[in-house]
């Protein structure tokens, strides 16, 4: 008799940790291409680099505190692929490897491991990056350009592109059409800037039951609700799509809020959090000196998922308060 | 008519073999066991060792005054009262009957004059013909229609929804006992004073939802009006939430709503054969099935019949088996071998080879699919945490006490964690 099994129920579903990260995995996998496609070998240099340099974090952690080994769940390698995807190619290598290791060690690790993290390490490894060197994450190397492989390019060696969001806040409308912004011919991060292959990864998660759509439809609802009310640009309805697809919101929205860990778990907390995000992002891109403030945003309202459980289940109907993934 | 309920899950991947074959009668066990402890109440031999029995003759009455009579199951010679394994209380005694194999039966009576049976009538047939409940903890069935009758049911349900993984008998009985399950589904409304009888079906069963329509059909026009056809979800579990998806939706101001009663196809077919050929319950239908190898049927089998014959006769050898089950894959018992027979009431019993990976447990993730899935909208892995920390205080403001212990949390738990056990232990303390 299996030892394990000696109450009920005696089933599993199959799915465990790992094939969840998998199936992350498989999600990002098509923005990687992108990224690859518009900003070359650079962009793969450093997805390797945030990935090994996340993996090595976690093994030496949990070898020396668990004493068994935990890469094998893969969180790591989903945590050092978002970061790579989100950084722009122009930043020093070294970046990627200090967000990686923050990420894992300090946001991950030091609150707790795998699940017990308030903090998204993702992000929480791009805004220790940020902190240090404020400029990096908005100096976006013009697409197809040749980049070094290792070194740092030099700050003249190319013509900085000034994002949508950067545009923006100078007060200037964007020219990009809406075919460039689907197919994410315009600067950014690599892998922020395609919003087809964004959504239909994003399909596939909600297929796999790994993303619900509470939160995506509270922060991108409030972020569309906010531009069309106050558009930075003439056009309500051009506003509406350029504050919904420029920076890193989609990608953040359906990877990094999304994380079931972080965020809260009962439907009414989620549509909660989903709002606190977009107003928070759409108060920073306004008045704030960044020029993208989903990332702050997010940490900002992952402090409050738990107690955002909280009051939805103080204020419980009789039935139950609907979870979700 | 349709019904659902919130969470649940949907076993699609499990093939439902059993319920494809027609039902196997294994009745001819050399030796049987007739436990003294069936369904939870204690009976008393009342045969002398050596002496014949014929089937159907009383070989037990209750020691206390409720309760059903033990019938011999088949026909042959006493052998003795020696202890034998129960799946619950550990040994209880057993009356051993070695069968001859001629199905002798004492002659039964059937009852003059069905249709004017007053409903304690009926409900004291169901206690005469010791009609099972239905589950492995229910009380017998004349005991719930008497609870029926005392909260004034107006809606009676027959489970035929079989969403439990590898479950079969459920719907084999009604497939090839209709009319006599609907026979018996009338005289039960009668007995609990419904005025409603609902025959509950998962949606994708079409030979059972026309096999019914059919039946149906061929009744008389009021009885027709009586009874409906009702189509559920095909999530598990579906049979735990019948009481409430039926219950009354037009009410007057101030009533207070009426859980619907639930009965079983067998407790239906029971019933009927009870009236009208006199028979008590003496053979019961298992599904036996699994994940090892063997074949899956639903065996119809005299109480007392020893599982390792069911077992054997299908071809489940035990070498590749590392559980074995009594009841139901979710929330059934461990057996820990198969030195166990037939009871009046069990459910399935299941041959399971489990092959997950159970090394990185207790990891609660707090990804949040056990609350996605739970049937009564409770919070798992809050609840859990909070029986951990012995917060019962909080656990209960949580809603601890509506936990059913389904086990839909811990079968989709990505961590492993073994969340039914720890909340039952939470709801033991809070006791």
């Amino acid at each position: 008799m299996s030892e394990r099994l000696h109450a009920a129920p005696f089933l599993r579903h199959p799915d465990n940790i790992k094939i969840s990260m998998a199936d992350m995995l498989v999600a990002l996998f098509p923005c990687a291409v992108m990224g690859t496609v518009y900003y070359g070998n650079r962009f793969l240099m450093m997805l390797g680099v945030s990935v090994l340099s996340a993996l090595l974090c976690e093994l030496a952690v949990s070898m020396l505190t668990l004493r068994r080994q935990t890469i094998g769940d893969l969180s790591a390698v989903v945590t050092g692929a978002i970061i790579a995807l989100l950084l722009p190619t122009t930043a020093p290598v070294w970046y990627a490897i200090f967000a990686s290791a923050f990420a894992i060690l300090i946001v991950k690790w030091m609150f707790g491991g795998v699940g017990k993290n308030i903090f998204n390490p993702a992000v929480g490894g791009l805004v220790s990056v940020t902190l240090i060197d404020p400029g990096v994450m908005t100096q976006y190397a013009p697409q197809f350009a040749q980049l070094p492989l290792w070194t740092t390019p030099a700050a003249d060696s190319f013509t900085p592109a000034v994002g949508i969001l950067g545009q923006l806040k100078n007060g200037v409308t964007p020219s990009v059409s809406v075919l460039d912004l689907l197919i994410g011919r315009h600067p950014g991060a690599p892998g922020t800037v395609c919003i087809l292959v964004i959504l239909a990864a994003a399909l596939y998660l909600l297929y796999r039951r790994i993303l619900s759509l509470y939160i995506p439809l509270g922060v991108l609802g409030t972020v569309a609700l906010i531009a069309l009310l106050f558009p930075r640009t003439g056009d309500p309805g051009m506003s509406v799509l350029l504050e919904l697809c420029s920076g890193g919101l989609l990608f953040c929205t359906f990877f990094c809020a999304s994380d079931p860990v972080t965020s809260p778990n009962s439907v009414p907390g989620k549509i909660l959090f989903g709002i606190g995000i977009g107003v928070m992002t759409m108060l920073i891109r306004y008045m704030g000196d960044m020029e993208d403030g989903v990332l702050f945003a997010i940490l900002m309202m992952n402090s409050l998922s738990f107690a955002m459980d909280k009051v939805a289940w103080r204020l419980r109907p009789k039935g139950g308060v609907p979870s979700a993934v | 008519m349709f019904r659902s309920f919130q969470g649940g899950i949907r076993f699609h991947s499990l093939e439902n073999e059993a319920k494809k074959y027609e039902i196997m009668r294994i009745d001819d066990a050399p030796r049987l066991w007739v436990s003294l402890r069936q369904e939870g109440i204690v009976c008393r031999p009342q045969v002398e060792i050596g002496s014949r029995v014929l089937r159907y003759q009383p070989i037990a009455v209750p020691e206390r005054s409720y309760g059903g009579v033990i019938y011999s199951p088949v026909s042959g010679t006493v052998v003795g009262v020696e202890a034998a394994p129960h799946p619950f209380v550990g040994t209880v005694d057993a009356i051993v009957i070695d069968n001859d194999g001629k199905m002798e039966e004492m002659p039964c009576t059937p009852e003059q004059n069905a249709e004017a049976l007053q409903p304690l009538d009926l409900i004291e047939i169901a206690q005469r013909a010791a009609i099972p409940g239905p589950k492995q903890y229910s009380r017998p069935e004349y005991m719930r229609l008497l609870k029926m009758r005392h909260n004034g049911v107006q809606t009676l349900v027959c489970n035929v929804a079989e969403t439990a993984p590898f479950s079969g008998h459920m719907i084999r009985v009604t497939l090839e006992h209709t009319d006599q399950v609907l026979r018996g589904l009338l005289l039960l409304m009668r007995a609990a004073g419904a005025r409603r009888g609902v025959f509950a079906v998962t949606s994708g069963e079409s030979k059972t939802i026309s096999a019914l329509r059919h039946a149906v059909a061929a009744c008389p026009e009021e009885t027709q009006r009586l009874l409906h056809i009702a189509q559920v979800a095909d999530k598990y579990p579906a049979a735990d939430r019948m009481k409430e998806m039926f219950a009354e939706r037009d009410l007057s101001f101030g009533e207070k709503p009426v859980e619907a009663g639930v009965t079983t196809p067998f407790a239906c077919l029971s019933m009927a054969r009870a009236v009208e050929e006199g028979v008590p319950v003496t053979e019961i239908p298992i599904t036996v099935s699994g994940t090892s190898a063997g074949s899956r049927r639903v065996v119809q089998a005299p109480i007392g019949t020893p599982l390792s014959l069911l077992l054997e006769r299908l071809g489940y050898t035990g070498e590749d088996r590392n559980t074995l089950v009594l009841g139901g894959a979710m929330n059934g018992i461990a057996l820990g071998d198969e030195n166990y027979t037939v009871l009046r009431c069990m459910g399935s019993l299941l041959s399971l080879v489990e092959t997950t990976d159970f090394s990185r447990s207790d990891d609660c993730i707090h990804c949040g699919r056990c609350g996605s899935v739970c049937p009564q909208g409770l919070s798992p892995s809050f609840l859990c945490e909070y029986v951990r920390q012995e917060n019962l205080a909080e656990a209960k403001l949580l809603g601890l006490e509506k936990c059913k212990l389904c086990g839909c949390c811990t079968y989709i738990c990505p961590g492993r964690v073994e969340i039914t056990e720890i909340l039952k232990q939470g709801k033991k303390a809070i006791q």
